[in-house]
């Protein structure tokens, strides 16, 4: 019963093939082998010793976890602020501008800043952070307001407001891009049946346009915690986990246990515990924000 | 609603074979081609005499057409590592054979099993030296500094690097102050600076620079070698030497204890019975020396990296650079770029010792740090590795070791310090600058259970750095500190296999 | 009169998001054409002299590494937008046993972080011999790719009107014509946007190149970068002279692409 709808399904499977055999051989292996071993105690040479939750028991008395669990969870709270209120308000504002050429214009000039590598943002805002050559204190000293400086990267108190403010003004992104599509995917009689009623153009945006594009903020939510949770390229490179633990989140934790000290078995305990809280976050995520469009 | 396609006509699926056709093609392309003779790849960082190496390289291949020497360039340490790690946990037969021991950790890789001993290597004739042992190339008290239980895991450096402090002689002059002889004089001098609104110390703090490791290994130096009687190894224990019994204990002098042997287990067990401790008085006392020059650091020194400090000293917006040796060609070359109403003279003076200590804390000595350490990786391949070792002698050869020095000079590559080979000359401005770090002799890393532990490294860190802020007393520090190290003694315990009898050597050479 | 002022104000903000995004940019730009030491003792102040050597130099360390990094990326970027359009339309519009565990499946894999899948993907690598070799690179990169473009593809995909498909196969055409003479023109929008993503990401990757690949011919465009400093020294100047080089290829097929790419985003419906 089953078989035979199997069977008669094999056209489907057979085109599926290089889909599962690419993430089978290059994604799934890796990962089964990277989870297998959160479970044993392994230095990378030699045989790995099977130590059953140990690893975990570390993680939780663990002061790098702890201080990186709440690191990260305000890591990814302005995360998910920045890529939806930014590039939301762009994408609206494009969106409500008259003209077509204006509106083409402004879309591909917001997209543009994407060519830049990453690695020359950091840069740039290592420069801006530098305590007494760069642009932001010397900005403050220039206009008298040298009890507002700081060293940016080197304070604990301000160093995660540091990293979460590199990328100003977070537009461009592919939050961005998925705004706008969603925009323009908005079935137009809706729009003019709601201005017609006399709706103002904010109560419209409100009322109207924002529930139909649950869609989009659900998967840019998604988007943003599976990139955020993974994300310690940055701090590693600004702060590296410091002053102090004001900087630690447990991606770098892991990636430091890894190559510093080659303790592969912890390390892959703290990514089964990222991989775990990321599905579960994305269920989570679907299932709260269920769309009346999509029954 | 469609049910399942069931249509066959047309549309073969190529894409199965497609994928199956590229991994074919891409397997071919990768086909390993080694030498019939053997290959010898060395995995170093870009920068570290990198032109001369590769030319020596070439020379080598020329005398034993038969080897092929490979160089794989990593452009920093942190990529070193990661390349390292992932080439041993995948097999050491096409892992690097040659590395850089210091940046990867000699003693936890050697008690990995990792690293070969090179004990039996060094008491063979060197056929590129003439003959004879290739030990006797090598300065003793340095080779000895080195070994770790009296194994080798490492071959001598080429050079040795210094930490001391570059100073702006204009800013000092114009100040009215001299390079300072003991620690409370360069708190006054600091202080002079920083009211004069200028930059005390410029120190490179983010946490990827590690510049506080140095200066406190130095500091810790002064605090422990009170402590050399103690488990100092005395006779009858395994690793006694007749050089022991000629300890007079003269902290004075900083050459006194290079050639004694420190027995691990007495040290091990000091540190258990708490007779060797970090909350100890003499700790504290320089901790809080410590704290006290840290807050003459630059505004903002833990967010401050390499460039930054730097730009600060060559701006003249800092009166003092703490740095160690290997940047010594950066304003050497830099000034030579400046405007000309932006150049000043400057030198370098060594980190001047805590006099007058109430605790007991000797002089300040040099940090006696490797720059350019190679180990070689144990492949259990005894062929394998007299290929390897044959390519070290020739390079650490006379000739040749002075040929990197030279070469690299002429390239205008950077050296890290004063070389260790005899007979190299170094052009008289160099000199004269590297003499400034003084002749101090070294610290004496196995007066620590292992001051290279990663881990520990990683963990005091944040602690640090809140010491460095004034955020935490130096007791409170040296708790967490004393905490840690417990720790690392009972790791090291269990990995090494000591037994906490000083009689009896235990663990495997 | 509200509409007018409306208007007036959401330009302006527009505008002065605008020049902050393209900040960077004109940053890299201005820094590329200062020396090193200029950099470094006076950051904000247009150069004394224009560095044009900059430019020479990086094109001289770097311009091989280029034609690599391209040749992975365009390669790469094939085999994502041949893959996720194909599984994205096998899983919009065909109906099957455990299509929705497959796709979670899937999905699954883009949850596990990425310095978990390091050593053991390197590992692996080796064993199958592609170490030193593009296809150590492409091969995981379609294999990473794949997967959000699958989610868009499949996005997109739901939203065509099924007559399109019913017709060509009441003509009796296979699954995969369909897919060459039908799906794929129909998504050449979406693919784009896929590609430009996947693009962009495999170009600047520099930590897996220099964990896989040893002999330094092969190099590609984010690792040489490195070669033009040193341990002592880094040369800005250089270094943002050869960012600003090799961000040509992007910039030219974002411009190239832009239309598609727009349209990608107007008709497309990126959803989940």
């Amino acid at each position: 019963m089953m078989w035979r709808r199997i069977v008669k399904a094999r056209g489907s499977y057979f085109l599926l093939i290089p889909s599962f055999a690419l993430a089978g051989l290059f994604l799934y292996y890796p990962a089964l082998s990277g989870i297998y071993h959160a479970f044993t105690r392994w230095q990378a040479v030699g045989a790995s010793r099977f130590v059953g939750l140990a690893n975990f028991a570390e993680m939780a008395t663990d002061l790098f976890i702890r201080h990186g669990v709440v690191n990260q969870a305000i890591l990814f709270l302005t995360d998910l602020l920045k890529a939806m209120i930014f590039p939301f308000t762009v994408a609206a504002l494009i969106y409500h501008l008259r003209s077509e050429r204006e509106r083409y214009w402004l879309r591909t000039a917001f997209v543009l800043p994407i060519i830049t590598p990453t690695m020359v943002l950091v840069l740039m805002w290592y420069f801006i952070y530098d305590p007494n050559l760069g642009l932001l204190n010397q900005t403050l000293d220039a206009v008298g307001l040298e009890g507002a400086k700081r060293p940016w990267l080197g304070d604990p108190g301000v160093a995660l407001g540091s990293i979460i403010a590199m990328g100003f003004p977070w537009v461009t992104g592919l939050s961005f891009l998925i705004f706008l599509a969603g925009f323009n995917d908005l079935p137009k009689d809706v729009l003019d049946s709601a201005s017609l009623d006399g709706a103002t153009p904010l109560s419209r945006l409100w009322r109207v346009e924002m529930p139909m594009l649950i869609p989009q903020f659900r998967l840019v939510t998604v988007l943003t915690l599976i990139a955020s949770l993974q994300d310690f390229g940055r701090i590693l490179v600004m702060t590296s986990g410091g002053p102090g633990f004001a900087t630690y989140v447990p991606g770098l934790w892991m990636y430091e246990q890894t190559f510093q000290v080659s303790r592969f078995g912890y390390a892959s305990a703290i990514g089964l515990a990222l991989f775990v809280t990321i599905l579960l976050g994305s269920l989570l995520i679907f299932r709260l924000l269920r769309s009346d469009m999509e029954s | 609603m469609t049910g399942a396609p069931d249509g066959r006509r047309g549309g073969h699926p190529r894409a199965p074979c497609v994928i199956v056709l590229l991994f074919l093609l891409g397997w071919l392309a990768s086909m390993d081609n080694a030498g019939a003779g053997g290959r010898v790849l060395i995995s170093t960082v870009k920068g570290f005499y990198t032109t001369a190496l590769e030319e020596l390289a070439k020379q080598y291949m020329g005398l034993h057409p038969d080897v092929t020497v490979e160089i794989n360039l990593q452009p920093d340490n942190l990529s070193l590592k990661r390349y390292y790690t992932a080439q041993m946990a995948a097999g050491r037969r096409d892992a690097p054979d040659i590395v850089h021991g210091n940046i990867l950790g000699v003693s936890e890789n050697y008690h990995a099993g990792r690293f070969l001993a090179c004990n039996a290597y060094l008491r063979e004739p060197n056929p590129y030296a003439g003959g004879v042992t290739w030990e006797s190339l090598f300065d003793p008290v340095f080779l000895n500094s080195l070994a770790v239980d009296g194994i080798h895991y490492c071959i001598l450096p080429l050079d040795y690097v210094a930490v001391g402090i570059f100073y702006n002689k204009d800013l000092f002059e114009r100040f009215g102050v001299v390079p300072p002889k003991s620690w409370a004089e360069w708190i006054t001098v600091c202080k002079v600076f920083h009211d004069g609104g200028v930059t005390p110390v410029s120190v490179p703090g983010a946490a990827n620079t590690d510049m506080a490791a140095w200066i406190v290994g130095m500091l810790e130096d002064a605090c422990l070698r009170r402590f050399i009687p103690d488990v100092i190894a005395r006779p009858g224990d395994w690793n006694y030497v007749p050089a022991n019994a000629g300890y007079g204990g003269n902290l004075d002098d900083p050459y006194a204890d290079q050639l004694i042997t420190i027995n691990p287990e007495r040290l091990m067990k000091a540190f258990l019975d708490g007779r060797m401790s970090y909350e100890q008085p003499v700790f504290v006392e320089a901790y809080t020396h410590l704290q006290e020059l840290t807050q003459y650091y630059e505004f903002g020194h833990l967010g401050t990296d390499q460039t930054g400090a730097y730009n600060l000293f060559i701006t003249g917006k800092a009166a003092m650079w703490l740095i160690g040796s290997w940047r010594i060609g950066s304003p050497m070359r830099d000034m030579t770029e400046l405007p000309p109403d932006q150049r000043f003279d400057w030198g370098v003076f060594p980190v001047p010792s805590i006099k007058g200590s109430v605790h007991g804390l000797a002089p300040m000595r040099g940090i006696g740090g490797a720059g350019h350490q190679l180990s070689v990786v144990d492949k259990g391949d005894e062929e394998q590795h007299r290929r390897v070792m044959d390519f070290l002698m020739f390079l650490y050869a006379p000739e040749q070791a002075a040929y990197l020095t030279r070469r690299t000079l002429e390239v205008g590559e950077f050296i890290q310090g004063a070389p260790m080979i005899k007979g190299v000359k170094l052009p008289p401005e160099l000199a004269e600058k590297l003499e400034g770090f003084g002749r101090r002799g070294y610290i004496k890393g196995d007066l620590l259970p292992d001051p290279n532990d990663s881990d520990t490294a990683l963990r005091i860190r944040p602690y640090s750095q809140l010491l460095a802020l004034g955020r935490m007393t130096p007791k409170a520090f040296l708790r967490k500190k004393q905490a840690l190290t417990l720790r690392l003694v009972r790791k090291i315990i269990a990995r090494r296999g000591y037994d906490l009898d000083p009689t009896t050597e235990d663990h495997v050479k | 009169m509200r509409k007018q002022n409306h208007v007036w104000w959401a330009r302006a903000v527009l505008f002065l998001l605008l020049a902050l995004s393209l900040l960077p940019v004109a940053l890299m730009l201005f820094l590329s054409l200062k020396s090193n030491l200029e950099i470094i003792t006076s950051f904000w102040r247009p150069p004394t002299r224009i560095q044009w050597s900059n430019y020479t130099e990086a094109f001289a360390t770097i311009h091989w590494s280029i034609l690599s990094s391209l040749f992975v990326a365009v390669v790469s970027c094939g085999g994502i937008v041949f893959v996720s359009s194909l599984s994205g339309f096998v899983f919009a519009r065909h109906r099957f046993p455990g299509r929705e565990l497959l796709f979670i499946m899937l999905l699954a894999l883009v949850m596990v972080p990425q310095v978990l899948l390091l050593v053991p993907l390197f590992v692996e690598v080796k064993q199958l011999g592609l170490l030193d070799s593009y296809w150590a690179l492409i091969l995981p990169y379609i294999a990473q790719g794949q997967i959000v473009g699958i989610l868009l593809c499949r996005g997109f995909f739901s939203t065509i009107p099924e007559d399109y498909f019913e017709s060509a196969r009441l003509d009796g055409a296979g699954e995969f014509t369909i897919y060459r003479r039908i799906v794929l023109p129909l998504s050449l929008p979406i693919l784009t946007v896929v590609a430009i993503i996947n693009f962009h990401g495999i170009y600047n990757d520099f930590v897996w190149p220099l964990m896989v690949l040893q002999n330094q011919h092969l190099k590609t465009f984010a690792v040489a970068i490195f070669d033009l400093s040193t341990v002592y020294r880094s040369e800005y100047g250089l270094t943002f002279a050869a960012y600003a080089i090799g961000s040509l290829p992007l910039t030219l097929l974002l411009l190239a692409g832009m239309k598609y790419f727009i349209r990608g985003l107007s008709e497309g419906g990126l959803k989940a």
